[in-house]
C-alpha cells in the first residue's frame, strides 16, 4: 500500500508524528497477536516497547515496506520466539482455555444474548482443540484479515505451506465443530 | 424462479448475480470462513455487502445454518481479544515515545582503547591478505592432476574431441556409450577404447555420460583429480578450476580422488553415489562431499496415480513415500514425531518444495547433509 510506504519513509527520516501514528495504529493488533503467545500482559507490553524502541534506534538501516502491519507482526513474532527460547515464562497457545474469560465488551454481550452460554462454550472448546500453529494462522486470517501472501511473510513459510496449513486447520475446525454438534444433539434427545 | 429473483431484487447486475449464485451455492463452512468479504461483513467492518449476504441466506436456506456457524466462529474468535483499553494504549504509547524521541542519539566517545583495537584489526587484515596471496599464489602446483597432464602421460594412442561450438555435442564412444559434451568441453580416450579390462575417459569441462552396461570392463572418468567409476549408468561430470561435480541420474557410481587410485585396498576415500545424489570434489584439498542434486528427479512414479495425496496420515508414511520416489534417505526421530500427522496434497512440485510444505505445516525444519535429508522437529501434540 502506497500510504504505508510513505508513512514508513517519513518514520525512517525521523518524523516523530509518523512514528507516533504507527504506534497508535498498530499497538492493539500487535498486542492481540502477542496474547496468542504470551499471557502476561506486562511482559508483552515490554516486548512491544522493545520492538518499537529498537525500530526507532535502527530506523536508518531498516528496509522499506509498504506493508507495515505484516512487517511489525513478523518482527514481534521473531522477538517473542527468541524470548521464549531465552526464558521459559511464555506459556504458548496451549493454555487457551485457562485464559480468563473475555472482558464483558459489547461484542461478547451480543453473542451471549443471541446464543446460549452452551454455544459459546462449544465454540471455545473447538478453538481450544487446535494446535498452536493452527491457531496462529487462523488468528492472522480471521483477526487480521491478512492475505495468504502476507501470512507467508509473517510466518516465514512458503505460500503453498500457508494454504495447506490453513485448509488443514479449517478442516479440523469443521470436523470438531460437527462432532460437537452431534454430541449436543445427543444430549438434547435425552 | 430466477426471473422472480431479479424482479424481487432489481438493483443487482444480472451477470454479477449469476456469478455470485453459482459461486456460493457450493460454499461449505471453510469457504465462508476464508471469504474476505464475508468476514468483513460478520465483523461489521464492511456493511456494503450486507444485502448480498442476506440475499444468499434467503435464496439458499440450506446455507443459512452454515453461515450462522461461520459467523459465530469468527465473532467468537474475535471476542477472545485481549482488549487494550484506551488509557492502557495511551500509557504504552507515551512510554515508547518518552524513551525514543526525547533523547538525542548518543555519541559514543572514541577512546584510546577502541582506537588501538581499530588499528590492530587493520594490521590483522593486511597480514591475512598477504598470507592468503602466498597460499593461492602458485596454482601450477595443483594442476599436476589436470586434464592435459593426464593425456600427455598416457602412452597409448589417444583420440580427442573438443567442443568449440555453442551447443551440446553428442558423441558415441567406440563401445556404444553416449556422451553429451558441453561447449568448451574436451574429452580424450584411447583409440583402442577397451583395454586392460578398463574403459577410460579424460574430461575437462562438463559432460553427461550414459554408459553401456559392461560389468567386465568398468568405465572410468578422470577429471581434475577425481576419478568416477561405474559399471553402467548415467551421470553428469562437471569440472571447474576448483571443483569437480558428479551428479547421478541412474544406477550407482563411485568416486574417489585420483591420488588414491593406486591404493585399491583403501576404500575409505571411495564414495558411493546413488541417483539424485551428487559429489563435490575440491581440487585443492582433495576432499569429496556428498550432497543432493538441486532438482531431484522422480525415480519411480508415486504409488497412487494422483500423486502425493495424504489425508491425515502420519508423517512417517509421507516421508517413506518421498524416499521411495526420489531415492533420497530422510532421517528423523520417529519417536519425537510420532504424533505428527497431516493432510497434504502434492503432485509435481520439485522435491524441495514438497519438503518445505510438509515440514512447514508441522513446524519442523530440515537440512541436507551427506546426501541425506535430516528433519528436526520438537514433535506435535
Amino acid at each position: 500500500m502506497q500510504e504505508d510506504l510513505i508513512r514508513w519513509k517519513r518514520f525512517k527520516d525521523g518524523d516523530v508524528a509518523a512514528f507516533e501514528s504507527i504506534i497508535r495504529d498498530e499497538f492493539r493488533a500487535l498486542f492481540e497477536y502477542g496474547t496468542r503467545f504470551i499471557h502476561d500482559r506486562d511482559t508483552l507490553n515490554d516486548c512491544i516497547y522493545d520492538l518499537f524502541t529498537s525500530l526507532w534506534d535502527r530506523k536508518k538501516f531498516l528496509a522499506d515496506t509498504d506493508q507495515i502491519r505484516p512487517y511489525l507482526l513478523k518482527s514481534l513474532r521473531n522477538r517473542l520466539l527468541k524470548e521464549k527460547e531465552r526464558a521459559n515464562h511464555l506459556t504458548g497457545f496451549d493454555s487457551w482455555q485457562e485464559q480468563t474469560e473475555p472482558e464483558d465488551n459489547a461484542e461478547s454481550r451480543i453473542i451471549t444474548s443471541e446464543t446460549s452460554a452452551l454455544r459459546e462454550r462449544r465454540i471455545s472448546s473447538v478453538l481450544g482443540s487446535l494446535t498452536p500453529r493452527q491457531r496462529e494462522i487462523i488468528h492472522l486470517k480471521f483477526f487480521e484479515n491478512l492475505s495468504n501472501e502476507q501470512i507467508s511473510d509473517v510466518l516465514e513459510i512458503s505460500r503453498p505451506a500457508v494454504s495447506n496449513l490453513l485448509s488443514q486447520a479449517l478442516r479440523l475446525f469443521r470436523d470438531k465443530w460437527q462432532a460437537t454438534i452431534s454430541t449436543l444433539f445427543f444430549l438434547l434427545t435425552f | 424462479m430466477m426471473f422472480r429473483l431479479f424482479a424481487d431484487y432489481p438493483p443487482v447486475n444480472r451477470e454479477a448475480w449469476c456469478f455470485i449464485m453459482k459461486n456460493y451455492k457450493d460454499y461449505n463452512l471453510e469457504d465462508f470462513l476464508l471469504d474476505d468479504s464475508f468476514r468483513l461483513w460478520i465483523t461489521r467492518q464492511d456493511g456494503s455487502t450486507s444485502d448480498l449476504w442476506e440475499r444468499i441466506a434467503r435464496e439458499y436456506p440450506d446455507k443459512k445454518v452454515i453461515m450462522q456457524q461461520a459467523g459465530d466462529l469468527i465473532r467468537s474468535w474475535k471476542a477472545h481479544s485481549a482488549g487494550v483499553s484506551d488509557s492502557e494504549l495511551e500509557e504504552q504509547v507515551q512510554r515508547i515515545l518518552e524513551t525514543t524521541t526525547s533523547k538525542q542519539p548518543e555519541q559514543k566517545p572514541v577512546t584510546m582503547l577502541s582506537r588501538w583495537f581499530a588499528m590492530a584489526a587493520a594490521v590483522a587484515v593486511v597480514g591475512f591478505g598477504i598470507g592468503w596471496y602466498a597460499w593461492t599464489g602458485s596454482p601450477e602446483k595443483h594442476t599436476a592432476v589436470a586434464y592435459s597432464d593426464y593425456v600427455a602421460k598416457t602412452s597409448l594412442p589417444m583420440k580427442e574431441m573438443i567442443n568449440t561450438s555453442n551447443n551440446i555435442m553428442l558423441l558415441t564412444l567406440p563401445e556404444g556409450s553416449k556422451v553429451k559434451l558441453h561447449p568448451k568441453g574436451r574429452i580424450s580416450y584411447p583409440a583402442q577404447f577397451v583395454h586392460d579390462k578398463k574403459r577410460e575417459v579424460y574430461l575437462s569441462g562438463e559432460a553427461f555420460f550414459d554408459v553401456v552396461k559392461d560389468a567386465q570392463n568398468p568405465f572410468f572418468v578422470y577429471a581434475n583429480g577425481l576419478v568416477t567409476r561405474v559399471l553402467g549408468t548415467s551421470f553428469r561430470v562437471k569440472t571447474t578450476s576448483t571443483n569437480v561435480e558428479v551428479l547421478v541420474s541412474s544406477g550407482r557410481v563411485s568416486v574417489l580422488p585420483i591420488k588414491d587410485i593406486d591404493h585399491p585396498g583403501d576404500h575409505n576415500a571411495e564414495l558411493l553415489l546413488t541417483p539424485n545424489q551428487q559429489a563435490i570434489f575440491s581440487v585443492k584439498d582433495h576432499l569429496i562431499s556428498k550432497s543432493i542434486t538441486n532438482m531431484p528427479l522422480e525415480l519411480i512414479k508415486p504409488d497412487p496415480e494422483d500423486g502425493f495425496v495424504f489425508e491425515n496420515q502420519p508423517v512417517s508414511k509421507i516421508f517413506s513415500a518421498l524416499e521411495k520416489v526420489y531415492g533420497i534417505p530422510i532421517i528423523y526421530d520417529a519417536s519425537v514425531m510420532e504424533n505428527c500427522s497431516l493432510r497434504v496434497e502434492l503432485s509435481h512440485e520439485p522435491f524441495f518444495v514438497k519438503l518445505d510444505v510438509i515440514t512447514q505445516t508441522i513446524g519442523a525444519a530440515y537440512r541436507v547433509s551427506d546426501g541425506q535429508v535430516i528433519v528436526t522437529s520438537e514433535g506435535c501434540n
